[in-house]
């Protein structure tokens, strides 16, 4: 297993995914917080900065983008490199349990993530000062609750778009999960903003949509989540879901690297 | 009696619900070396597939080093070569052997990758992007005999290789086999199948039309190249 996590280590180096990845979330996390910080609102007259827990829900929100850039580039480019085509007869007959390739997969995007988290913290901290986070136990709960929900969520994207992109390739794979994924965003508005009452109703499509929205992955409800994280409330519930999800598509892709794929592999390191 | 290296017992093969390969009994015994000819389409890669687990067969039974294809400890005792394919081209040649060595549970063998780099007249620290296709096909055989293997298969050897390369090589099998491991070669290059087999397996439209050794078939047809003509060659 230690020379998978090194050889998918040295995939991402190499292909300068590391590189994308800090300088993503460095602009992203730094830039964005630090015009944040020039910023305030007013209210009757008076001029107020913008609270820490609106500061962190940004700082969440903006890393939750490039989480999914960097899961949806990982899972459907990197993950298939070694089990397709001819390549993929060579690392199949490697003396590695197929479960030896969930975890190492699962790993290697762990870290991935986990430098996003550290240059969202280390912004945040640099910016605001770490007192905003630490005095405030609804900002450190909230934050915690936000990378907790986002990691379940990447992870899930990740196995679902590399299952995908062996099945079907790269290319089909890019644009199924780029639409999955907006529509999910949009359902998730629309069910919970439910413009007009229209959702709410018992009877009609949109409330059939809403039934089997409520059993699908919640990458709609993500952005909700943090936000409501920040406000104190957890939604266990989905959760649950998540690690659902996540199961379905870990035994999926493990279904799929049972053999070697005949998708051709569109991406050479 | 020994068990063989591997059994293919009444073996059927489909590709995509085309049948390839039919009624196929095929096996091979310890230190042996068995080249299997036939034509394009004869089903040679398709039999090597099953062999190694990536297809199960239609009907028949496939046992390889006493084990089902395709198992973890299956693959511990075997390595395979295939037609085409490279390396990780991210990686160095002894990056690539030393994840080798590592997956095979041989980091107390630490010059292996040594040896095979030095016989194998391999760049250590070039990227294999960066490698020809004939240094790459090299790199493929170095990792296959660096983890000293009971079972080797391998798809077209010499493609690719430089005549020096394919004289050595031709060596290193023989010497290989007469340390007691068995080796499988798919070929369409006749005459090295006569210098390095024992035995051979003649697949035609996936069906096998001869097997035997190669003393037998060159005494019976006078010559393998008059045996595949006359067996592979005729019209159907």
């Amino acid at each position: 297993m230690k020379a998978l996590i090194l050889f998918g280590l040295r995939q991402t180096l190499r292909v300068r995914l590391v590189v994308a990845v800090v300088a993503i979330a460095f602009l992203l996390e730094w830039m964005g917080l630090r015009l944040l910080r020039e910023m305030t609102f007013s209210f009757q007259g008076i001029v107020y900065p913008i609270g820490s827990s609106r500061t962190m829900f940004v700082a969440l929100f903006l890393q939750l983008f490039a989480g999914s850039f960097i899961a949806a580039v990982y899972g459907i480019w990197l993950v298939p490199y070694l089990h397709q085509g001819a390549r993929g007869q060579i690392s199949f007959c490697y003396p590695v349990s197929r479960w030896t390739y969930v975890v190492v997969y699962g790993v290697n995007v762990s870290v991935l993530l986990l430098i996003l988290n550290i240059v969202m913290i280390g912004s945040f901290c640099n910016l605001f000062g770490v007192s905003a986070i630490v005095d405030d136990p609804l900002v450190l709960k909230g934050l915690w609750w936000g990378i907790l929900t986002q990691t379940l969520g990447l992870w899930t994207l990740m196995f679902a778009l590399a299952t995908c992109s062996l099945a079907i390739g790269s290319i089909p794979a890019f644009f199924i999960g780029l639409f999955g994924f907006g529509f999910m965003q949009v359902l998730g508005g629309l069910f919970r903003v439910a413009i007009g009452g229209l959702v709410n109703s018992d009877s009609g499509f949109l409330y059939q949509l809403k039934q089997i929205y409520q059993w699908l992955p919640p990458w709609g409800e993500l952005i909700f989540e943090l936000k409501s994280g920040l406000q104190g409330e957890i939604n266990w519930s989905h959760v649950g879901l998540w690690v659902i999800w996540l199961t379905v598509f870990i035994l999926a892709f493990r279904f799929f690297i049972a053999r070697p794929a005949y998708t051709r592999p569109d991406y050479s390191a | 009696m020994e068990s063989p290296i591997f059994n293919l017992d009444s073996v059927s093969l489909s590709y995509r619900f085309k049948p390839v390969v039919q009624d196929l009994s095929l096996s091979l015994g310890e230190g042996r070396c068995l080249g299997v000819l036939g034509s394009n389409g004869a089903g040679k890669t398709t039999m090597v597939r099953a062999i190694l687990g990536m297809i199960r067969p239609l009907s028949g039974s496939v046992t390889v080093l006493g084990y089902q294809p395709g198992s973890t400890q299956c693959f511990r005792e075997l390595a395979y070569v295939p037609e085409e394919g490279s390396a990780p081209e991210f990686l160095s040649p002894l990056e690539y052997l030393k994840m080798i060595r590592s997956l095979y549970r041989l980091e107390s063998k630490s010059s292996v990758c040594d040896e095979e780099i030095g016989f194998f007249e391999l760049d250590p620290h070039k990227k294999i992007r960066q490698l020809s296709k004939g240094n790459r096909r090299r790199l493929l055989l170095a990792a296959a005999f660096m983890v000293r293997p009971r079972f080797l298969i391998l798809d077209e050897p010499i493609n690719g290789l430089d005549p020096m390369m394919v004289i050595k090589l031709r060596q290193r099998l023989q010497d290989f086999c007469a340390q007691g491991s068995s080796i499988l070669i798919c070929s369409h290059i006749l005459s090295e199948v006569e210098k390095v087999c024992s035995d051979i397996a003649i697949l035609k439209l996936g069906r096998k039309v001869y097997s035997g050794t190669v003393a037998a078939a060159e005494a019976e047809y006078g010559g393998l190249e008059n045996a595949f003509a006359k067996l592979a060659g005729a019209a159907t």
